[in-house]
């Protein structure tokens, strides 16, 4: 999953390298800088990779402190068939 | 000459959308919106020595100082009773010490025209007109602007949608054509309220998310155009008076990425000849018609682009409003010179300890890279307040401060006054450098 993360981010992001310097604990926001379009952007590719859906309207920051603490987020929603 | 008092809330299209209207998914980030808040103080360079500015925050005495020193001096007003949802113009209304102020000028110069300047105006506080709030809303939309565009360009790009079932079509067309669809709120501002899909999936999740709305009673406008690959964005601004007749005030290079603004520049000598050629300016007089045939006057931002393959584009939005651009216009009508240059730009920071205004300012001085520099360069830090408002806000308890979520987070707005690009970066180096020092984190 976390590859998988640092891939959709890289991808997001416009930035091959990224995938190199992203740890389990970068920050979302301010390291990895997901403006507030390039959330959604991420926000989409995830639930296409993970088979998920992510309320938009009450989604909390705080799950993109770290690709650790988003990854359980991911764990914690059911998973969409289709 | 009058005494102008300038006012304006930098997030406009928020008031001018509709509350029925559906919206395009967004993550709400308070601190965020805090600092756009704050962005007011950005129209400081439209003061002269007579005139007010009204700020929704305090400006840093030592911001202030500077700003006296290099030639801004102005009046102030900080507006400290904005209730959730208002906008500058709100407390104006209601506030009989502002309105005392207010009496000291004879008029108003809003960022843009709001429901709440046009009610300002009614109480006869200033000798002057203002295009009605209903057109201003109309021609500041993106339907019109695409309106427009077809109209003067005889180009079909933009395609406007009216519900979630023509927006799976138009998307689906879109991204068979071109690989991937934009999606534009008609509202919607730099890096919000735009969304680019590029899967079926994509289109499916935004398509359920905007009936989802209409189901709950929302009317859907939004404008689906192709992906296209920009060379690069500028913008032409000019004014519209009373009567019609247009004055041009400068070209600007638009510094963009991922539709994200990320600063201005002037535009060259020879760039602006080419579009002379390629008839640029005949669009931009027609555009100026075409407003003031709405009934539209005042200052105007057309946002424009030309692409990979030379294709001109000279009309990618309409702003009937004051823009970043204009404010970096009128920056460099006040402190360029023939060797420097200014380019106004911004750093998005962090920091967890609290920021002393004063001692960055000093800190700046100290480094050589506080403006004016020998020679006229140099950097002038915009806004204190962009900096340092989640920092006031924590210590007033404003906004959540989530357990474990500490990072105070702001903008530093600045105007990098240099000879040429080596040098205008050299300095960026020098004040990174300083906030570093500062334990403040920069966030690129």
């Amino acid at each position: 999953m976390f590859d998988k993360i640092k891939e959709i981010l890289a991808k997001v992001k416009e930035d091959e390298n990224l995938t190199d310097s992203l740890q389990p604990n970068s920050d979302l926001i301010n390291e990895v800088g997901l403006d507030s379009l390039q959330m959604i952007g991420f926000i989409l590719e995830v639930e296409e990779t993970f088979l998920v859906e992510i309320d938009y309207e009450n989604f909390d920051l705080k799950h993109l402190n770290s690709i650790e603490t988003f990854m359980s987020f991911l764990n914690r929603l059911e998973p969409q068939h289709g | 000459m009058d005494s102008v008092v300038h006012a304006g809330s930098f997030d406009s299209e928020a008031y001018w959308k509709d509350a029925s209207s559906s919206k395009l998914p967004a993550i709400l980030d308070e601190q965020r919106a805090y600092i756009v808040m704050a962005m007011d103080e950005l129209l400081f360079p439209f003061c002269t020595p007579n005139d007010g500015l009204i700020t929704r925050f305090s400006i840093d005495h030592a911001q202030r100082d500077y700003l006296n020193r290099i030639g801004f001096s102005f009046s102030h007003l900080e507006c400290v009773d904005v209730q959730q949802g208002e906008n500058i113009f709100h407390p104006l209304l209601r506030n009989i010490h502002y309105q005392r102020w207010l009496t000291r000028f004879q008029r108003i110069a809003p960022y843009a025209v709001l429901e709440q300047t046009t009610e300002l105006l009614q109480l006869n506080f200033f000798e002057q007109i203002l295009p009605s709030y209903d057109v201003v809303k109309h021609v500041n939309s993106k339907m019109y602007s695409t309106e427009l565009s077809d109209q003067l360009t005889g180009v079909r790009r933009g395609i406007p949608v009216t519900n979630a079932t023509e927006l799976a079509a138009v998307c689906g067309e879109m991204l068979a054509a071109h690989g991937a669809a934009l999606v534009k709120d008609p509202f919607g501002v730099s890096g919000n309220g735009n969304i680019k899909l590029k899967s079926h999936h994509a289109i499916e999740r935004l398509t359920a998310y905007i009936r989802s709305q209409e189901h709950r009673g929302k009317v859907t406008t939004l404008v689906v155009e192709p992906l296209l690959k920009v060379a690069r964005d500028f913008s032409c601004h000019f004014e519209i008076a009373p009567d019609g007749s247009t004055s041009f005030i400068g070209m600007q290079e638009i510094l963009n990425h991922q539709f994200v603004y990320q600063g201005s520049a002037a535009m060259r000598e020879d760039e602006k000849h080419e579009l002379e050629r390629k008839d640029y300016f005949q669009v931009m007089e027609q555009v100026g018609q075409a407003l003031n045939r709405q009934g539209y006057f005042g200052p105007v931002c057309v946002d424009s682009m030309q692409l990979m393959d030379g294709t001109l584009i000279p009309i990618v939005e309409i702003n009937a409003r004051k823009s970043m651009g204009l404010i970096n216009l009128y920056l460099n009508r006040a402190l360029s010179n023939r060797r420097c240059q200014g380019v106004l730009s911004y750093l998005s920071v962090g920091y967890y300890k609290e920021l002393d205004y004063g001692r960055f300012l000093r800190e700046m001085q100290d480094a050589s890279l506080l403006y004016p520099q020998s020679g006229g360069s140099g950097i002038v830090p915009l806004s204190s307040a962009a900096l340092l408002v989640n920092q006031e806000e924590r210590r007033k308890g404003g906004f959540r401060a989530e357990e474990g979520d500490h990072l105070i987070k702001g903008r530093l707005y600045i105007s990098v006054f240099a000879e040429n690009s080596e040098e205008r970066q050299r300095l960026v180096a020098v004040l990174r450098t300083i906030l570093m020092k500062l334990d403040v984190s920069i966030y690129d």
